[in-house]
């Protein structure tokens, strides 16, 4: 990815504290026994650049709307942004954003509760996946279903079934017992199955 | 049969690509920061001034037994000496008018600010009454009970000495225009010398019932607080080994006490605003203070002969 001269002062800025190379050898041993270097850590405009898209695709599953997917996309960017010099040299920074988005959509969701419970009714029922031929119908149902789980289960469901997390993964980022994601999430299957019906695997009854 | 990944996927499928976000990202960021620091710059700042604020308004706010904030132990004498000195001229004041012998005279501070300098003012006549404290050090001999009461080497023209409760000797002269009392207690010389020509209604019996009054004694205890703050205290702080070099004649302090601010200097304090012009004829301006009178003595009923330890 090329960047403006001014986006790389930027990144010199926030990555002060570790440049490429500093894993090369370790105080105080000499270099032949010293660890091999690490591959250098992604600055952020090339992970943003990289991970932005799926990170849209997932607030837009989260929230049902591009215009607020959008803007939970800019705010977990800018937490990210903000804890980058950790986040960076972390095995997995994805982790991080995605903890980062779905704080984010929670948050959003709590001072959003009563305008959203208001559009909750009116809204009609959602059809089925068995009569959406069309991507755009698709769509639409699949999100409407989703729109009717409250956010916590639907949040466990994402994480899940679209980011394909562990039970575990799951119960970690979102700070809940592994028994609860596993209830919520049945319970939650269960009334995706009612919406969409069962023509998918996780929907069949086993 | 999809699962619900791929149906994910195809829900999502459609969606319009992202512009590049991270320019804005730091943007906002660096917004945010100039933010933060100028709210903890404001509010230091704020802080800063509420704690100044309220340390100021607490100094001023200071009640007269020395209790307010701002009155503790400090060494630093900057900026506290006003008010505390200022305390300790209203304690005195007060003081002196409930134990002052002679009805109807009206007792004002009319010192500097560090100046124990006070008037005792009638319609006719004004005295000026100068109280001085001196630390002294433990084991000073001064600092012992049952001294000798002797008299001074000057004419008298009446004295008297009494024991206080604790056993210090009190001594009370009345001369030549000055009348005077001292006594040590406490590790505290305290004096009080009257100023105003003859003194024709102090004689030395009233000025021992001032000196043994509670409320004088009261006072003098209380010095120790103004330590450093009022004049002249300077006591064993300015090396009580050294004799005094400066003469005040008959009303020097007793020797081995060492004060940096002569009484003398103290005593040619200006006399007050108030004192009324001085009759055609009568009474005796001091050389050094031309605008302060003295209404001559209207007798001399406190004479006494001097007495002998």
């Amino acid at each position: 990815m090329t960047r403006s001269p001014r986006q790389s002062s930027d990144i010199d800025e926030t990555d002060r504290s570790h440049r490429p190379g500093e894993h090369a050898t370790t105080a105080g041993l000499p270099a032949a026994v010293a660890e091999p270097p690490d591959p250098e850590p992604p600055d952020f405009e090339s992970y943003a650049a990289a991970r932005q898209h799926h990170l849209y695709r997932t607030a837009y599953l989260l929230c049902g709307d591009r215009d607020r997917a959008q803007d939970l996309v800019q705010t977990t960017l800018v937490a990210l942004l903000r804890s980058w010099r950790k986040a960076r040299l972390a095995e997995n920074p994805d982790a991080y954003a995605k903890k980062a988005l779905v704080r984010a959509f929670l948050t959003e969701q709590r001072k959003l509760r009563r305008s959203v419970t208001a559009h909750a009714i009116l809204r009609t029922e959602p059809g089925t996946t068995a009569a959406a031929a069309d991507p755009a119908e698709l769509r639409l149902v699949v999100l409407d279903a989703l729109r009717a789980l409250p956010a916590k289960p639907r949040t466990m469901v994402i994480l899940r079934y679209w980011e394909d997390l562990s039970v575990e993964e799951t119960a970690a980022l979102l700070g809940c017992s592994a028994g609860n994601v596993k209830s919520q999430c049945s319970r939650s299957l269960a009334k995706l199955r009612e919406l969409l019906g069962d023509r998918f695997t996780e929907l069949s009854e086993p | 049969m999809p699962n619900l990944h791929e149906l994910f996927d195809a829900a999502t499928d459609g969606l319009p690509p992202l512009p590049d976000l991270a320019p804005g990202i730091r943007r906002i960021v660096r917004r945010r920061k100039i933010a933060t620091r100028s709210a903890g710059a404001a509010l230091s700042s704020a802080l800063v001034i509420g704690a100044g604020t309220i340390l100021v308004g607490g100094i001023h706010a200071s009640t007269p037994s020395g209790n307010g904030f701002g009155t503790g132990s400090s060494s630093s004498n900057t900026s506290r000496p006003i008010p505390l000195a200022k305390t300790f001229h209203e304690e005195a004041v007060s003081a002196l008018q409930q134990i002052w012998p002679i009805a109807g005279e009206h007792v004002n501070y009319v010192g500097k600010p560090d100046q124990t300098v006070y008037a005792a003012v009638t319609p006719t006549a004004s005295y000026r009454v100068v109280l001085a404290f001196y630390r002294l050090p433990a084991n000073d001999p001064q600092n012992q009970p049952h001294m000798a009461c002797a008299t001074d080497t000057g004419p008298q023209s009446g004295f008297a000495c009494s024991d206080l409760p604790d056993g210090h000797t009190v001594a009370a002269r009345v001369g030549q225009g000055t009348a005077q009392f001292d006594f040590t207690t406490g590790g505290v010389y305290s004096t009080l010398t009257v100023i105003g020509g003859p003194m024709a209604h102090i004689d030395a019996r009233k000025l021992l019932t001032m000196a043994k009054s509670p409320i004088f004694q009261q006072l003098s205890a209380d010095t120790h607080r103004y330590f450093g703050v009022i004049t002249p205290m300077p006591g064993a702080d300015f090396g009580s080994a050294a004799p005094s070099t400066t003469p005040s004649g008959g009303l020097n302090p007793p020797d081995g006490i060492i004060n940096k601010l002569s009484l003398s200097s103290a005593l040619a304090f200006p006399p007050p605003d108030t004192a009324t012009p001085t009759p055609a004829g009568t009474g005796a301006a001091y050389s050094d203070s031309p605008g302060a009178s003295v209404t001559p003595p209207r007798g001399s009923d406190s004479a006494q002969p001097p007495a002998t330890p």
